[in-house]
């Protein structure tokens, strides 16, 4: 092709990009959120491997939360709304994230130093709160394969207001934008009763989740 | 949004959690007043070791819930009602709090929550050990064979447990109760008066060969079946979906006796109509368990009212959609997206069967299926059961009368896969011959289903929770039985 001909035709195939709509200088489309579930073509089966979980795939990112807790040590009853941010990790095993919430006794933040070791499906988390309390959580991460992968920890006793306390959690990731957690505490060496259900709901353009 | 000021969060430290604000004189007080509106609405869920997460049976079991209380029943979310009663007929057992309850819990809690005067609570309600059903011990229970253990995750298959039925004559339940021993771990499970398939006997409660070899996870054996209606000389498949069809003791829909999936599990039957408990037959338990992530150990009861009064019509559990019990030639009638679902015709045998429904493709928000009966003779209907999985949507039954006229009778529009209640009609409705029932099920595997594990992916129809289900479950009876001028059973 000689030279003049070729800027022509790159001068025509700039032009053209320029006045399409979402052709090759727009901006890409955002990917919409993709469960962890590979696409196999067919059911699943129950030989099927459930893929380790990705975290880096899934936690990065705003989430706003509420939890309407019990009255317990920790504070009075009622709803706790805020918003949780993670960070991505580093070496994909070390993470942080930062809450701002306001609840029932008022504002409050929680700084999260995490680890996550895939291989081991292992889940480690210490929360430094500004309600006046420190808490370590260590647990497993489990799943099915239809996707839901699930967090099951606990803390050693810890505490808190003069009495003892001890949290055991699960946290299920229900969906790419959604995960719900549910408590239980147990107060003083007592039975873990219910500490409430909560929904984190990822902040994503475009995506609306009902309530 | 609720926001606290910091007046009230600094009132609420300061009383050190005993108080949610001043007690004022003449507020309600939990024994005289809140009481009795729990134990009226809410403690058959909220009472210890049963479906609700925390129990509202005592002051100090509620008060710590005083303020999510008052949230949830203001905002009415609690108790649970998925159905929509302005395009709904009306219920028996309709869960609904009087605008006064309400408020009486609001000025509760209001008022500080105070527990008042123990001489004022009323009297506990008296439940029988575990049971939803308020109507004193069962008349008989059937245990679940053995103690199935669950592991921590995986995939966990349909399997079956069987018990022998224990008399010489068809008994008829009026009221019967599948209950689980482990709430967090039963997807959902299913009891069915059966026989055993063919070629095969019960060990402790598992189905085996006749040589002895487990079957609970292995194929059924296979009919041999004669030669000319099998070439490939497989004989004839004796699994499930056949079996269901062999055991259907009168009418096909007398097999099924009941489900457990969350929000439901308790059946209540008019006197004079039952489900069958044939003699000679068994209860075949068909479980669905789910991992949850630690390995935990289930036992299923079966609790069994027996009618009192002369049973006359026997209770049938079919879906919209399927083909009219006393219609040998009927066939299921479903539409997706607008387009009928073709039935197809064994060339060899003549047989019509369902073709095959498409699967919800990935993103979809809005996926419609509608499932049509033809009502082909005069029936009663008494009760309807949603039953889908994570992308269900809504659910609505709707009766074309013969002249035509449409009537909406249960509209789900928010359909819950924790609140699958089984609708009991207030009235049972009479539908004529000419009718029809369809039930519309509408699905969303999109992001903005929150319980979405995999918007991208293409949704299949089976029994796990991630595959889908469409189940529209109507009970009902057939006008012109009348099992007492009849011999009981006709299964020969």
């Amino acid at each position: 092709m000689i030279p003049g001909l070729m800027w022509r035709v790159a001068t025509w195939v700039l032009l053209g990009a320029l006045l399409a709509p979402g052709t090759a200088l727009s901006q890409p489309a955002p990917q919409r959120p993709e469960g962890q579930i590979p696409d196999r073509g067919r059911p699943t089966e129950s030989g099927d491997e459930i893929p380790l979980f990705d975290y880096d795939a899934y936690f990065p990112g705003t989430w706003e939360f509420e939890w309407r807790v019990p009255e317990s040590p920790l504070g009075s009853g009622g709803m706790i709304e805020g918003t949780e941010v993670f960070e991505p990790g580093q070496d994909g095993r070390y993470y942080t994230s930062r809450i701002v919430a306001r609840g029932p006794d008022g504002d409050f933040t929680a700084d999260s130093r995490i680890i996550y070791l895939a291989e081991q499906k292992a889940f480690s988390r210490y929360e430094v709160d500004s309600r006046g309390f420190e808490v370590f959580k260590a647990g497993r991460v489990g799943g099915d394969l239809g996707g839901f992968y699930t967090v099951h920890y606990e803390t050693p006793p810890f505490e808190m207001n003069g009495q003892q306390v001890q949290l055991r959690m699960t946290t299920r990731l229900v969906s790419p934008v959604n995960y719900r957690v549910e408590s239980r505490i147990s107060i003083d060496g007592g039975p873990f009763t219910n500490f409430g259900n909560a929904w984190w709901t990822k902040n994503v353009p475009g995506v609306t989740t009902p309530q | 949004m609720r926001i606290f000021t910091s007046l009230l969060a600094a009132t609420l430290v300061l009383s050190g959690g005993t108080a949610l604000a001043g007690q004022e004189e003449g507020a309600p007080t939990f024994a005289k007043d809140v009481a009795p509106i729990l134990y009226d609405n809410c403690v058959t869920c909220h009472r210890p070791n049963n479906i609700a997460p925390m129990s509202l049976f005592d002051y100090t079991d509620a008060r710590p819930w005083a303020r999510s209380i008052k949230d949830m029943v203001v905002a009415r979310e609690m108790p649970p009602w998925p159905a929509d009663p302005k395009n709904s007929l009306e219920f028996q057992n309709e869960r609904y709090l009087a605008q006064a309850d309400i408020d009486t819990i609001a000025a509760w809690v209001d008022a500080g929550a105070p527990k008042g005067n123990d001489a004022d609570m009323p009297v506990k309600p008296d439940f029988p050990e575990g049971w939803t059903y308020e109507g004193g011990e069962p008349d008989y229970v059937f245990d679940l064979p053995v103690e199935y253990t669950i592991a921590a995750e995986g995939e966990e298959d349909y399997i079956d447990f069987y018990s022998a039925m224990p008399w010489d004559e068809d008994r008829f339940a009026e009221v019967l109760e599948l209950r689980p021993s482990d709430y967090r771990v039963v997807h959902h499970s299913g009891a069915y008066t059966v026989d055993l398939p063919w070629g095969t006997q019960v060990i402790d409660g598992v189905l085996h060969d006749l040589e002895g070899n487990s079957l609970l996870r292995a194929p059924l054996p296979r009919r041999p079946a004669p030669e000319e209606n099998d070439e490939a000389g497989e004989g004839e498949d004796t699994g499930r979906v056949a079996q269901r069809v062999f055991n259907e003791v009168n009418l096909p829909g007398s097999s099924k006796l009941l489900s457990y999936v969350p929000g439901r599990g308790v059946e209540r039957h008019r006197p004079g109509t039952g489900k069958r408990l044939a003699a000679d037959k068994w209860v075949r338990w068909t479980m669905h368990y789910n991992p949850i992530g630690v390995e935990a150990t289930e036992r299923s009861k079966l609790g069994i009212w027996f009618n009192t009064e002369p049973v006359t019509h026997e209770v049938l559990t079919r879906q919209a959609g399927n083909a009219f019990p006393t219609d040998p030639f009927g066939s299921d009638i479903y539409i997706v997206q607008g387009e009928e679902v073709k039935p197809t015709t064994d060339p060899e045998t003549g047989r019509v069967r369902r073709g095959r429904i498409p699967n919800i493709p990935p993103y979809e928000d809005d996926w419609k299926i509608t499932g049509i009966t033809p009502i082909t003779e005069p029936i009663t209907l008494y009760g309807l059961s949603p039953h889908m999985h994570l992308r269900g949507k809504s659910l609505r039954w709707v009766v074309t009368y013969p002249d035509g006229r449409e009537e909406t009778i249960l509209d789900v529009p928010k359909f819950d896969f924790n609140w699958q209640i089984h609708y009991e009609l207030a009235e049972p409705l009479h539908l004529p011959a000419g009718s029809k029932i369809s039930g519309i099920g509408v699905y969303d595997n999109s992001l903005g289903n929150r319980w979405n594990p995999g918007p991208h992916l293409e949704v299949y129809w089976g029994q796990q929770s991630w595959d889908e289900m469409y189940q529209a479950f109507t009970v009902y009876t057939v006008e012109s039985q009348d099992l007492t001028k009849q011999p009981v059973t006709n299964d020969e």
